[in-house]
């Protein structure tokens, strides 16, 4: 195979991949590249996703049989493997032509794992220490390679992650049976421990080498195995806060092995769903809300129509309205329509003067959303709706205009 | 629009600049120092003819401008000078009035004027200083290079405003190994990197239009890498699309049309 269709097989094997931002990291090379905290977009491709890093896969030559996933065994693909100087030489390539921020680097198992993630962390070592490479690299790690390998993978990339891939122990065994819990919590556990430290001993002593500054991520997939998005909200909860994450990824399942019975049965990705799991999460990580305020046993499921923040602001009604002038920062942010941005912007700017709806509107408060929330200067924009029910019905509605459009979306 | 209150014995100062960032400056600085007179700003290549030479010619001084910036800084906050001069890239419609505005109330507020956001004056700044970060942030992204014979890499671009020098300044730190040459083909200025030095080529001058590439170029071309390193870019831009959630109306919010000339990935001719 030539360089260009090796490119091809290995970027298509490596696009499911979500979890690609190349953000946290303040790095600066020997002789190319540095990183940037807030990370850049270096293009979109046609979905409308931005890309910053060289996403590929080492090899998708692979002994696994995962279900939901297009490089399993079973599958007849074309199969090849980069060699670890044709990675270098890429990326390095398109990095002096500023197409892109770095190397996103991920593998199918074609080996025994240790013999994968040696390779790939061959590859970012030779960036680092020949190339004297200084923008991002982000490893993934091959579940099962030891912990030694996995430190070695921190000394040198931005971020290394491992992908919990399902949501529950029950969906690993059925779908991914050569993957056990513990090949991904255990290394998970390591690299959160091993980030905190080093973070607390670079405090410390500024010169201390730097270990995945950029944090570890991780990625799983929805849909394809039957948790409910309580399930789901409530693991993400947990992992941020045992495994100090950075961000979990939700994935939309793509149904590509539609042979294979013990898959859910879906037609298409469920691209709302995922985008409503995206929107808790946020919640979670901004917001202050924590899942089983959002979610319970009872209502397992996010809602189709109304964004998790509206979905709560209509169940929990009685708290409102919230008076702009007076309200604590926290409580503001809980009003649909005002974001993180124009929250704090209310705070500093109602130190000048007592803002009016008026004023709302210019400090980026969306007014269509919070006027059934908020008092401002004793005043109300209009008659406050009588019931929950009332302001559900009202933001159904608008709501179902914009879903009409997206549902005829050729996904 | 933000503007002075006017005082009633007083006549209108009118003040005439050259159009530059500096001579802008320069004329704000002069209308600081008589508050509480209207000032009407003019420049010729704004303003009809009729009423160019009308008024005080304000000269372009960038001694001056550099005082009255640090007057400023003192007085209030870098973060407020910094903000100033961001919109004052843009050059929108009465952004002297606007400076001049906002920088009588960075002086009188100090360093947490930025945070008024409900008050015009300051909105307007912010407005449009929000705006050129914005597109410096997008083209940190969307600048691409081409690798020359000569081991010099070029990029080309057309940006709404003049960005250049602060993308000289990222570029220096990331691709600090290699010589440089960034090129506004819109304004034909430049920003050069040879490894150690920034050289900055200014709009004018004796420098024809288009001949600022041909300068730069001397003879250079494409290096025989050049054309696969495109290609395998395309590949790569291509392929990592993933076709059940195909979004062009997202891409291109994201990435507007109008920066798409000088993206190889969007110049692909295979697809
Ligand atoms: S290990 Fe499983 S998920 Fe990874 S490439 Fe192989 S089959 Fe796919």
């Amino acid at each position: 195979m030539t360089i260009d269709e090796k490119l091809a097989v290995l970027t298509d094997a490596a696009k499911y991949d979500a979890s690609c931002a190349s953000s946290g990291s303040n790095r600066k090379g020997t002789r190319t590249g540095s990183t940037s905290v807030s990370g850049i977009c270096h293009s979109w491709s046609s979905d409308g996703r931005c890309i910053s890093l060289l996403k590929i896969l080492l090899s998708n030559v692979c002994l696994y049989d995962c279900a939901y996933c297009i490089n399993r065994r079973s599958n007849d693909l074309p199969r090849t493997s980069f060699s670890v100087p044709e990675v270098v030489s890429l990326t390095m390539d398109f990095y002096r032509r500023n197409y892109i921020e770095g190397l996103f680097l991920s593998s199918a198992v074609f080996g025994p794992p240790d013999r994968v993630m040696e390779q790939m962390v061959t590859i970012a070592r030779r960036l680092r220490q020949e190339e004297g490479f200084g923008g991002y690299i982000h490893l993934k790690a091959i579940p099962g390679a030891s912990l030694e390998l996995m430190r070695q993978a921190g000394l040198f990339a931005d971020r290394v992650s491992v992908n919990i891939e399902l949501p529950s122990e029950a969906s690993l065994q059925q779908l991914a049976p050569e993957k056990t819990k513990a090949d991904i919590i255990t290394p998970m556990a390591f690299l959160g421990n091993s980030i905190r430290d080093n973070r607390a001993e670079r405090r410390q002593n500024r010169r201390a080498p730097a270990f995945a500054p950029g944090g570890h991520s991780t990625q799983l997939i929805v849909g394809a195995s039957p948790e409910s998005d309580f399930q789901i909200v409530r693991l993400g909860e947990s992992l941020y806060q045992r495994f100090a994450l950075n961000r979990v990824y939700y994935s939309a399942f793509i149904p590509v092995n539609r042979y294979d019975s013990r898959l859910q049965q879906v037609e298409m990705p469920p691209l709302l769903r995922e985008h409503r799991l995206y929107q808790a999460d946020w919640l979670l990580r901004n917001y202050g809300y924590r899942a089983d305020e959002l979610l319970s046993e009872q209502q397992p499921d996010l809602d189709v129509i109304l964004d998790p923040k509206a979905m709560w602001a209509v169940r929990n009604f009685h708290v409102f309205p919230m008076d702009v002038n007076r309200a604590d920062y926290a409580s503001i942010l809980r009003v649909p329509g005002i974001g993180v941005t124009s929250a704090r912007r209310i705070v500093s700017a109602r130190r000048f003067q007592a803002l009016t709806l008026e004023d709302l509107a210019k400090l980026g408060v969306v007014l269509k959303r919070a006027r059934y929330f908020i008092v401002a200067a004793g005043r109300l924009i209009d008659r406050l709706p009588s019931s929950a029910e009332h302001v559900r019905r009202i933001l159904e509605k608008e709501e179902k205009t914009v879903h009409a459009e997206q549902l005829t979306l050729p996904f | 629009m933000p503007s002075n209150s006017p005082s009633r014995s007083e006549p209108l100062l009118e003040l005439c600049h050259d159009g530059s960032a500096t001579g802008c400056l320069c004329a704000v600085a002069e209308a600081y120092k008589h508050p509480g007179r209207k000032v009407l700003f003019t420049c010729p290549d704004r303003d009809l003819p009729l009423f160019a030479d009308a008024g005080f010619s304000v000269a372009s001084d960038p001694a001056r401008a550099e005082r009255f910036l640090n007057y400023l800084t003192e007085r209030s906050s870098s973060d407020v000078v910094h903000t100033l001069l961001r919109a004052l890239t843009a050059m929108p419609e009465a952004i002297e009035a606007g400076l001049l505005a906002y920088a009588r109330k960075a002086v009188l507020q100090g360093a947490c004027i930025v945070q008024a956001h409900a008050d015009p004056d300051v909105r307007f700044v912010h407005r449009w200083a929000r705006r050129v970060s914005l597109e410096i942030h997008r083209f940190k992204g969307l600048l691409r290079f081409q690798e020359l014979k000569s081991g010099r890499f070029l990029a080309l671009f057309e940006p709404d405003y003049d960005i250049t020098l602060p993308l000289a300044f990222h570029f220096r730190l990331r691709l600090a190994s290699q010589r440089w040459i960034i090129l506004d083909g819109r304004r034909h200025c430049a920003a050069t990197w040879n490894g150690l030095r920034l050289n900055a080529e200014a709009p004018g001058g004796d420098l024809l239009q288009g001949d600022l590439l041909e300068r730069c170029l001397a003879g250079d071309e494409p290096s025989a890498d050049e054309a696969r390193s495109r290609a395998l870019w395309q590949t790569f831009h291509r392929t990592v699309a993933i076709e059940t959630r195909t979004n062009p109306d997202l891409q291109r919010q994201c990435m507007p049309a109008r920066y798409w000339k000088h993206l190889p990935e969007m110049n692909d001719s295979s697809e």
